[in-house]
């Protein structure tokens, strides 16, 4: 009996102890798993867990016919904490200068600043970037990024701008869309093992990143090529400080082509081309006095208001004429009495300037002010200049003959070309644009931006009048034979003007220019050569910027596979010639 | 006679003893097999879950060189626009003195098609071609290409 008594005692402790063990247990696991469930699992979860923040790619901005034009390049940064080198700092600075190319002494420089990660190199080409993983250096870091590249390098460069170090536009198109570029990012969230590795497991995403939506331009690159090569070949034969050629098309406001020098490579940016301005949107930014290019639109005006036809005759006073005590001379020519349209093409300043006395200065401000002049095109660029013209008040009483002749005003080529679409299109100004649509990562979701009318600014039968004394010019008789193209009518005007410079005309510095449309009849594009202070080879209008025309015309014509308006020269011996080129 | 009845017995004896061994070895076969079962089951379990891990792994490094190389195609894409440019295929015109001239103006006339959008931009004249064609010509197609 004694023997059972304590066998049961000692089985009751065991159990007893045994039960308060796992009662004990029971109460923690209560503890554990369910009362600090959350905060345990958070705090597990901060742990073996981390996030990653994943960017889009900035969208591509390309031609009207889908040609890349600014591009994403993938590559890689490398970063180092110098703290974590296990090699000799120096033999690390080698292996680095090696590979990457990165002086030593701005790497030591990097090094010794008191911050646990320093930037080694942005931008690194994979391969170079895994030639150098292949060292396996700890310290030595890379992050999977992409740099902007433009594949064309310096074609179209100033329009299309370039970014900063943060991937913001600043300047240009980049800076125009930037919003519209700009990719969004997302978050991704994985399970990562001991050594911070991501494991396959439980992968998600909490935020999608999106892409920039791609923006397709109405430029034609291969239209912009042949201007940026004339360009070269006019920079090269008159050494001018600046140049600009802007192409655009007058039925729906479509900027084709600009060119502009000096320009950049976008690609490598040059500190030394980059003080001197050369990425400046000078088309948008620089106005210049137009001269003898604004006298087609001072007579359109005349011949809307019905002031003049185009059969009148206006005294030209032999060259020479003095009006409000200034002289005013028609330089090279002594005409007596012009018709209107030989005014246009002789270009005849004291023609121009009595018939915009005729006109009056209401009229001729209304004209000016209709066409677009004072005010921005509205293509969107923030920076874009208004020129300079004086508001009706300001008006003195020589401003009415100089304005007509484009003296005292400052405009821009992109206001030139817009104005002169407005002649071309039979009085119909259309609104300039640059964008032709954007295309938004989801597929099928495009933008297009329509072509609108902006302003009627001629009665077609005026219009249609200035445009018949305007191909004038380019045939025998008028200031500009050197923009004709064979097989083709030309309508334009040649500009020569002294710059004025601290308060006086300088003589010894000019700007060149000529605009015209072709063919004449249906121009297929209004392109405009403005040449500031050519330097070589003389410096009228005709001689510098009118063979350009010519050839660019020619070229662009070809390309747009627009059939001669004229037969100049029989077909036979056409495709005579074609077949026995080499 | 009476050796023999003994000698009987003895042999029951005997045969009791042998009886018994087989009855205790079939007692022991089955948690024997249980046990070899589990181990094995947990050996199987442990070498797939090891396989399982070395090929994520691999499937992570595969992705990530894929990821690699689909960055470096894009890139060679960039590479390809500039040789597309215009500027570089007339300048290459001249210098390898290709003889090469754009159409005449009015040469090209435009019809009005429909437009047609590649399915790949590698596409070429010969694949187009190969698509048209009907299967009874695959023969020939390789032919051609041989």
């Amino acid at each position: 009996m004694m023997h059972r008594a304590v066998y049961v005692i000692r089985a009751a402790l065991v159990f007893g102890a045994l039960g308060a063990g796992f009662a004990a247990v029971t109460a923690h696991l209560y503890r554990l798993q369910i009362v600090r469930h959350d905060e345990l699992l958070e705090k597990a979860r901060a742990k073996y867990t981390t996030s990653r923040t994943e960017s889009g790619r900035r969208g591509a901005i390309l031609d009207v016919n889908g040609n890349l034009l600014a591009g994403n390049l993938a590559c890689r940064d490398v970063l180092a904490e110098p703290g974590r080198f296990r090699e000799n700092q120096d033999e690390v600075i080698a292996i680095l200068h090696e590979e990457l190319g990165v002086s030593p002494d701005m790497l030591r420089t990097r090094f010794s600043l008191d911050r646990v990660e320093v930037v080694v190199k942005r931008g690194v080409p994979i391969a170079a970037a895994q030639h150098l993983a292949a060292y396996d250096l700890p310290g030595i870091r890379f992050v999977d990024t992409y740099r902007r590249y433009y594949p064309k390098a310096s074609l179209f460069a100033n329009m299309l701008g370039f970014l900063d170090n943060n991937g913001r536009g600043v300047s240009g198109i980049e800076a125009l869309m930037d919003d519209t570029l700009q990719p969004t990012l997302g978050r991704a969230v994985f399970e990562r093992d001991r050594k911070g590795r991501q494991l396959h497991n439980d992968f998600r995403r909490e935020t999608q990143p999106r892409d920039g939506a791609n923006v397709y331009l109405t430029i034609d690159e291969p239209i912009q090529s042949i201007v940026e090569d004339e360009l070269a070949v006019l920079v090269d034969h008159h050494a001018p400080k600046a140049a600009y050629i802007v192409m655009a098309d007058p039925r729906d406001g479509a900027i084709l082509a600009v060119g502009q020098y000096p320009n950049f490579d976008p690609n490598r940016r040059l500190p030394e081309a980059m003080r001197h301005g050369h990425w400046l949107n000078r088309v948008l930014t620089h106005g210049f006095e137009p001269g003898s290019i604004m006298k087609c639109i001072s007579i359109a005006g005349a011949l809307d208001f019905n002031v003049v036809t185009l059969g009148d005759l206006v005294d030209c006073e032999d060259g020479y004429w003095v009006h409000h005590r200034r002289p005013l001379r028609d330089s090279g020519h002594r005409h007596g009495e012009l018709r209107v349209w030989e005014v246009i093409q002789k270009s005849s300043n004291i023609g121009t300037a009595k018939i915009a006395l005729d006109m009056g200065e209401r009229r001729m401000f209304q004209t000016l002010r209709r066409f677009g002049f004072g005010q921005p095109t509205g293509l969107g660029f923030q920076n874009e200049a208004t020129g300079i013209f004086r508001p009706l008040r300001n008006w003195d009483g020589l401003s009415l003959s100089r304005f007509a002749i484009g003296q005292g005003i400052l405009v821009t080529p992109l206001q030139m070309v817009q104005a002169y679409c407005g002649l071309a299109n039979k009085g119909v100004m259309m609104q300039l644009r640059i964008i032709d649509r954007i295309e938004h990562p989801e597929p099928g979701v495009v933008d297009m931006i329509q072509a609108r009318p902006k302003a009627r600014v001629l009665r077609p039968e005026a219009a249609e009048q200035m445009v018949a004394a305007m191909m004038t010019v380019t045939r025998a008789g008028g200031t500009a034979r050197g923009a004709a193209v064979p097989g083709y009518d030309v309508a334009g005007k040649t500009g020569t003007s002294q710059k004025f410079v601290n308060g006086t005309y300088e003589s010894g510095k000019h700007t060149a220019s000529f605009i015209g449309f072709v063919p004449a009849d249906d121009p297929a594009f209004v392109l405009l050569i403005a040449v500031d202070e050519p330097t070589r080879n003389g410096y009228y209008g005709s001689a510098v910027a009118a063979p350009a025309f010519s050839r660019i015309a020619e070229k662009t014509l070809r390309y747009l596979q627009v059939a001669p308006t004229r037969r100049e020269t029989p077909l036979h011996a056409q495709t005579a010639t074609f077949t026995a080129l080499p | 006679m009476r050796a023999q009845a003994s000698s009987r017995w003895h042999q029951y004896d005997m045969l009791d003893a042998r009886a018994l061994a087989p009855s205790r070895i079939g007692g022991l076969w089955f948690p024997v097999t249980v046990l070899l079962l589990v181990a094995c089951g947990a050996i199987a379990y442990v070498w797939f879950q090891s396989t399982t891990d070395s090929l994520h792994r691999e499937l992570t490094e595969l992705r990530g060189a894929n990821q690699v190389l689909g960055k470096e195609i894009d890139n060679l894409a960039l590479d390809l626009e500039t040789y597309k440019s215009a500027r570089h295929i007339s300048r290459s015109v001249q210098e390898f003195d290709l003889a090469l001239r754009p159409p005449y103006p009015g040469q090209v006339r435009r019809l009005s098609l429909a437009r047609h959008v590649p399915e790949t931009p590698s596409e070429t004249a010969d694949t187009l071609l190969a698509r048209r064609w009907q299967p009874g010509d695959a023969a020939e197609y390789r032919q051609r290409l041989r």
